[in-house]
């Protein structure tokens, strides 16, 4: 054995990895070479302080960061094919899926959708099984829906739901101070999506008011100021924008029906904001 | 550091493992923290072995207790949490190490070849007065950057076997390979570091 040739297995053989023969060709090698068994010693002392290195404990803002972090990531299998239909078809609160009014104003504050049956807020608080009841027939009725439940109240605005469902955004005026609520089937898959987004946006909204989140064209949340963000911060904004996909799928297909979606978006940012142009150029919202 | 896979259980008071991912499993997310408490230590200091720096240990540890978390249902009972832990990190790391290879993992003292000439990278070496740097912050951070010398697949070998203890077997499952390729890549590290590491070598002779 060369001095080289012992080089290239000094690990295995520190860590008695190596098989019978090779081990005593080894030995036999250092019995009559002092380089190496000097070589080989440093090798051993060498791996002895990495095994002395001291403990290096995670920083309290680390175990922090992860807790904030997992309170916005469901818990969930991954799961695929026929368990994974199989699961969403058997979400129970599939058979509570109930009709949310939708009303838009114009300019005029005149209604456009024609006057419709009333949930009964019970009803809703309750989340009794309900046969689809038809859209709100007033304002009224629509707000004492929403006051019913403290979750949905917050998750209403907060889902920055200008418009899903029936009527596709495409269909409606842009500008979103006029509109209040649109036509949308609030089935269990929206209103966890819903739920998801409210209880996000306390933590995003300071992303984006100070402009480190930014709107892009296609309606996300796209990172302006990398330097603000945590992988856990990431994870969120991640999450915030699978939704926003799922929201506007949710509101139909189409390009046209993306595009608006985008804008929406964008308009419903606050002031301050980061908001891309058609043309990718970025913008603070006035 | 080296752990052993048996103490796991012993070495911690409280429910156990099972018992707290059945609970997070359940919905209680608030439980997930008894995991974050019992495990962070040992996954953020593999996660800093790794990345060298804090804010990239912090940024790893996090990805990898979130992924952990919104997997936790897949975990099979009968492996260790620790282990499984383990493999995200690896995992994790891995892609990170693949994604940034040429901008944060590049060898620092290796020749940049240009096709025609090779260059010799010129940094700041915080080892190279290797008295003060002893003094001034003592073994661990020479350590460490004689750590961060090594191509990325030398030092994660190194790190599972020499600081976590892990067996040639399981590092070669964890990094796709074969068990020869891992005793070749530690025999390749411990060449370059105990060149590295020569002042401390002769204090330390024989501690093992």
């Amino acid at each position: 054995m060369k001095c080289d040739e012992l080089k290239n297995i000094q690990g295995m053989y520190i860590d008695g990895m190596l098989d019978a023969a090779a081990r005593s060709r080894v030995e036999e090698h250092l019995a009559g070479c002092a380089g190496c068994r000097g070589q080989l010693a440093r090798a051993v002392s060498a791996a002895g302080l990495l095994r002395h290195l001291p403990e290096k404990p995670m920083p309290r803002a680390v175990h922090d960061g992860i807790m904030r972090a997992v309170r916005h990531v469901p818990c969930v299998p991954v799961r695929s094919g026929w368990l994974a239909v199989l699961e969403r078809f058997m979400m129970p609160a599939v058979s509570f899926a109930m009709v949310l009014a939708a009303v838009i104003y114009v300019a005029d504050n005149r209604m456009v959708l024609s006057p419709v049956p009333s949930v009964q807020p019970s009803a809703i608080q309750n989340a009794a099984p309900q046969p689809r009841p038809g859209l709100f027939a007033d304002m009224a009725a629509i707000e004492s829906a929403v006051r019913v439940s403290s979750v949905r109240r917050a998750a209403l605005p907060a889902a920055g739901f200008r418009g899903a469902g029936k009527v596709t955004f495409a269909d409606v005026p842009l500008d979103f101070d006029q509109i209040v609520l649109k036509d949308m089937e609030l089935t269990a898959e929206l209103r966890s999506l819903m739920q998801r987004r409210a209880q996000r946006w306390p933590e995003l909204e300071p992303f984006i008011s100070q402009a480190a989140l930014g709107e892009d064209n296609r309606g996300m949340l796209r990172e302006r100021k990398p330097e603000m963000f945590t992988a856990a911060d990431r994870a969120l904004v991640a999450a915030e924008n699978r939704d926003r996909a799922q929201l506007c799928a949710l509101a139909g297909p189409g390009a046209e029906n993306a595009a608006a979606f985008a804008r929406a978006c964008r308009q419903a940012s606050p002031r301050g904001a980061a908001v891309q142009a058609e043309d990718g150029r970025w913008l603070s919202r006035e | 550091m080296a752990y052993d896979e048996s103490l796991t259980q012993q070495a911690f008071s409280g429910p156990g493992d099972h018992e707290v991912i059945d609970a997070v499993c359940g919905g209680d997310t608030e439980a997930f923290e008894v995991l974050v408490s019992r495990y962070g230590n040992r996954v953020y200091a593999l996660c800093y072995r790794l990345s060298g720096n804090e804010a990239d240990a912090a940024d790893l540890a996090q990805t990898v207790f979130a992924r952990a978390f919104r997997s936790l249902k897949s975990f099979k009972r009968d492996a260790a949490l620790m282990t499984w832990l383990h493999t995200i990190a690896v995992n994790t790391w891995i892609n990170i190490a693949n994604r940034r290879k040429k901008v944060y993992f590049d060898s620092i003292d290796r020749e940049f070849d240009t096709g025609e000439d090779t260059i010799v990278r010129e940094y700041a070496d915080p080892t190279q007065n290797v008295e003060e740097s002893v003094a001034r912050a003592g073994e661990a951070v020479l350590v460490q950057a004689q750590l961060m010398k090594l191509d990325p697949d030398q030092r994660l070998a190194v790190v599972l076997r020499y600081i976590e203890g892990r067996s040639y077997e399981e590092i070669a499952a964890l990094c796709a390979c074969s068990i020869g390729t891992v005793g070749s890549r530690l025999s390749r590290a411990l060449e370059k570091l105990k060149d590295g590491l020569e002042p401390l070598l002769g204090a330390k002779k024989g501690r093992l």
